[in-house]
């Protein structure tokens, strides 16, 4: 019994001096543990399939161990909050959706892109409107012209009150000078399901979420909402060609919360570039229908805050939010 | 559909391999109260990247499969639902598993999830595209008849006092307003807690509520319960009678069809579906007074129902490229990062790999039976040693499941705090199911009420004008009336 005490003792002992020397060893180098990645959204989703598709290249290339973990809600707020909230050592990131331009201004809570450390975005998809395949509005113009007539009777799904594709709407609305009824759905996916089951007039989402239900044959799209033609709609022209000037993209990128120290955080700059530009990135993107030019954190952080500032005029000017 | 080809590529002893190693984790992963079936997905799901898209799909439903069956484990032995899709088991099945018939009851929660899932495979083959359309026609109004159905068996769950049921069937009710607002996105008691605006978790209240409640309100009763043991000395056999299978077979195929049918509804899964079931099991049965106390019949119903639900989510996820649940939205995610385009386009474009993954549900369905049933002879082991150590056990492994869920310490504190509500639930005779039905479907409820007049302009008439709506309506009104009903019956 003495002799098993005596043991114990010495490796207790053991344990101390290994739990000493630990954190020395620490800092030498990153990333030594799990990178965290926060997705705003759920999973299944653009956002959740961009995040894994780059945490799973991160982890092919580089070595790294990469995991993704879903903290949805309050149009991405509560992903960008619990990541800015995060110890700034590097391992929880979070993916940056559009809407961290636009929170602030719909006074669902206060983040705006002086309140993070952008790290890289390289996805980006535009709106799209929908229409049910036997639809009577043929193009934009019918849909223009309807509305005009009907003031207030198309009702538009969209993703969620305050959401990307709520703006793209509400753009729309803006410029072509047209009042429409606006139905927040949960998610691209609910908004595309009341679509199909004929609930809806119309669904404004991104053409990454409806293009499958195009080539099917259930669904119309009307009109991309980009400079050019998207890869997967080549058949749809822009609103541009059709003679609107309406322009609203969803783009995705990924963030970290001030103040991480500067070697780590190039690490992590340069980790995610390379992820960014690798083959199966790229191919990724294209086959989801999604441009993949790559921003580093200085023109990632010019594009957030060139939306940032448009929304929020164009926010107050339509007077939707809190 | 060439399912001889698929048979070939999923009997090879690498896809085999995957799906019991997917089944093994699941096994797991169901078993702990707080890991959910869809983080288990979502965990592997890139490790399957590298794989044949088979044998990494065969992975993934090996674990979705399990990890719904696994979740009864928890409910039967030690009162706490492993995932949510076990809710409605811990009514019959912890009663039996008091009452020394632990075994059995876990033995019956195998045979029967089996049954379940096998029935909904089978339903997912032959009607794959035609059922999933039933998924379009639930509009709002219909989700909002879903939901208050569902919230009418508040009703059957207040075993002991109505009263008591409704305060707290409303307390959940009132707690699932917590949150951002759903239309308009306004805080709703948040404060600046960014952790509430999503709402209150489910699971760390659930985990509380079963867990905890139960092990504190035992701890609490200790002496009480020594005699009990003595008592009960019952033999107990994994295997059912011939006898107890005739009584179980209605109810069980009774809660697989209902289970297909809700899984095919999106947005609503296991969980729902094994409360209606049981609940619709209580209503047609000719013992409905054992229902709560450890009716059989009630734990095969729930048992086949949440593992039937899985073909059910499936049906609009391959057809649709709609996911009928959390872990099939992680599923379908898991298709397009193998370069298949979800959507409608799935089941011709990519059919011949429909067809295996339809050979891979059954497989993983079958290697659960004689895994299942061994576990639940060791488990009566497991649950002979002294009741001070499940509690102690118990109570760690409830702790690391509501951290474990979001990695927050505030998950962990709700849980506790909901645990000593479990307790005083007990001790005052309060039942749990109200609250947990109206805090699962609160939101669901007040979401599709208020979009539905949103889309009326404020018109209610909207409410009332399709099909399904009112056989909905018809439902609730007959789940409403039925104690009077059995009074007028007794009358005569």
């Amino acid at each position: 019994m003495k002799k098993r005490t005596k043991i114990m003792a010495a490796v207790m002992a053991a344990a101390m001096t290994i739990g000493a020397i630990a954190p020395t060893a620490m800092a030498a180098d990153f990333p030594e543990d799990t990178v965290n990645i926060i997705c705003h959204a759920a999973a299944g989703g653009g956002s959740d399939a961009m995040a894994r598709q780059a945490a799973q290249i991160m982890q092919d290339q580089l070595g790294w161990s990469v995991t993704v973990d879903n903290k949805t809600g309050g149009s991405g707020s509560v992903g960008m909050q619990y990541v800015m909230s995060s110890k700034a050592d590097g391992y929880t990131i979070g993916t940056a959706p559009v809407e961290l331009s636009m929170v602030e201004p719909l006074g669902y809570a206060e983040i705006g892109p002086d309140d993070v450390q952008l790290l890289g975005c390289a996805m980006s998809w535009p709106a799209a409107l929908y229409v049910s395949a036997d639809s009577e509005f043929n193009s934009l113009e019918d849909f223009v012209n309807y509305a005009k007539e009907n003031p207030g009777t198309l009702q538009v799904a969209n993703s969620g009150i305050g959401s990307i594709w709520h703006i793209a709407a509400c753009v729309l609305a803006d410029k072509a000078e047209i009042e429409l009824a606006h139905v927040p759905y949960d998610g691209a996916t609910g908004a595309l399901t009341a679509l199909l089951g004929k609930e809806i007039d119309a669904a404004i989402v991104g053409t990454a979420e409806g293009y499958s239900y195009v080539e099917s044959g259930d669904l119309k799209c009307l009109a991309a909402f980009s400079e050019e033609r998207s890869t997967v709609l080549p058949d749809t022209p822009t609103a541009k060609e059709q003679n609107f000037d309406v322009l609203v993209s969803c783009w995705v990128g990924f963030l970290a919360p001030k103040g991480i120290e500067e070697d780590v955080l190039n690490v992590l700059v340069d980790g995610i570039k390379t992820a960014f530009e690798s083959e199966e990135y790229v191919s990724f993107c294209e086959s989801r229908g999604c441009g993949s030019t790559y921003y580093g954190p200085e023109d990632f952080y010019k594009m957030v805050k060139a939306d940032y500032d448009y929304y929020s005029e164009l926010i107050t000017s339509l007077n939707i939010g809190a | 559909m060439d399912y001889l080809g698929a048979i070939q590529t999923v009997f090879t002893p690498n896809c085999l391999l995957c799906i019991v190693l997917g089944v093994l984790v699941g096994l797991v992963v169901g078993t702990l109260p707080g890991l959910t079936s869809v983080m288990a997905v979502s965990l592997i799901t890139p490790l399957t990247f590298k794989m044949d898209p088979v044998n990494g799909f065969g992975m993934l439903l090996g674990v979705y499969n399990s990890a719904i069956f696994s979740g009864g484990i928890s409910a039967i032995a030690i009162n706490t639902p492993g995932t949510p899709a076990s809710i409605a088991t811990t009514f019959d099945g912890f009663t039996l598993s008091k009452n020394g018939r632990a075994g059995f009851a876990l033995g019956v929660n195998t045979i029967y999830s089996v049954m379940g899932g096998i029935f909904s495979t089978i339903v997912l083959m032959i009607a794959c595209k035609p059922l999933a359309g039933l998924a379009l026609k639930f509009g709002s109004a219909e989700y909002f008849w879903l939901a208050l159905f569902g919230l009418s068996m508040m009703i059957s769950i207040s075993h002991t006092s109505l009263a008591k049921g409704l305060i707290v069937g409303f307390a959940g009710l009132a707690l699932s307003t917590v949150g951002l607002d759903p239309l308009l996105g306004l805080k709703r008691y948040v404060g600046n807690n960014v952790s509430l605006l999503d709402g209150i978790t489910f699971i760390p209240v659930m985990i509380g509520l079963f867990g905890i409640g139960e092990m504190l309100s035992q701890i609490f009763d200790n002496e009480k319960n020594r005699s009990k043991d003595d008592v009960a000395v019952v033999k107990d056999s994994v295997f059912p009678s011939k006898k107890e299978h005739e009584r179980m077979t209605l109810p069980a195929l009774i809660g697989s069809v209902i289970g297909v049918v809700v899984g095919i509804i999106p947005g609503t899964g296991g969980d729902i579906s094994a409360l209606v079931s049981w609940d619709v099991c209580k209503r047609v049965s000719k013992h409905p007074d054992e229902y709560g106390h450890g009716s059989i019949e009630g734990l095969a119903a729930t048992c086949a129902s949440n593992n039937a639900s899985i073909g059910g989510a499936l049906t609009t996820a391959l057809a649709l490229g709609i996911p009928g649940d959390s872990s099939t939205a992680v599923l379908l995610g898991a298709l397009t990062m193998y370069g298949m385009v979800t959507g409608p386009t799935l089941l011709t474009k990519s059919g011949d790999f429909v067809g295996r993954l339809y050979i891979i549900m059954l497989v993983a369905n079958i290697f659960i039976l004689p895994l299942g049933l061994l576990l639940a002879r060791g488990c009566i082991k497991l649950l002979s040693v002294k009741s001070q150590y499940i509690q102690m056990a118990v109570l760690l492994i409830c702790c690391i499941g509501a951290y474990s869920l979001n990695r927050s310490y505030t998950d962990v504190i709700i849980m506790f705090i909901f645990g000593i509500v479990g307790f005083f639930f007990r001790k005052f005779d309060y039942p749990l199911g109200p609250l947990v039905l109206g805090l699962l479907l609160g939101e669901m409820c007040e979401t599709n009420l208020r979009r539905t007049l949103m889309l009326s302009k404020g018109n209610p008439v909207r409410l009332f004008t399709n099909p399904i709506s009112i056989i909905l309506i018809v439902l609730i009104i007959i789940a409403i009336g039925w104690p009077f009903i059995g009074k007028l019956r007794k009358k005569k």
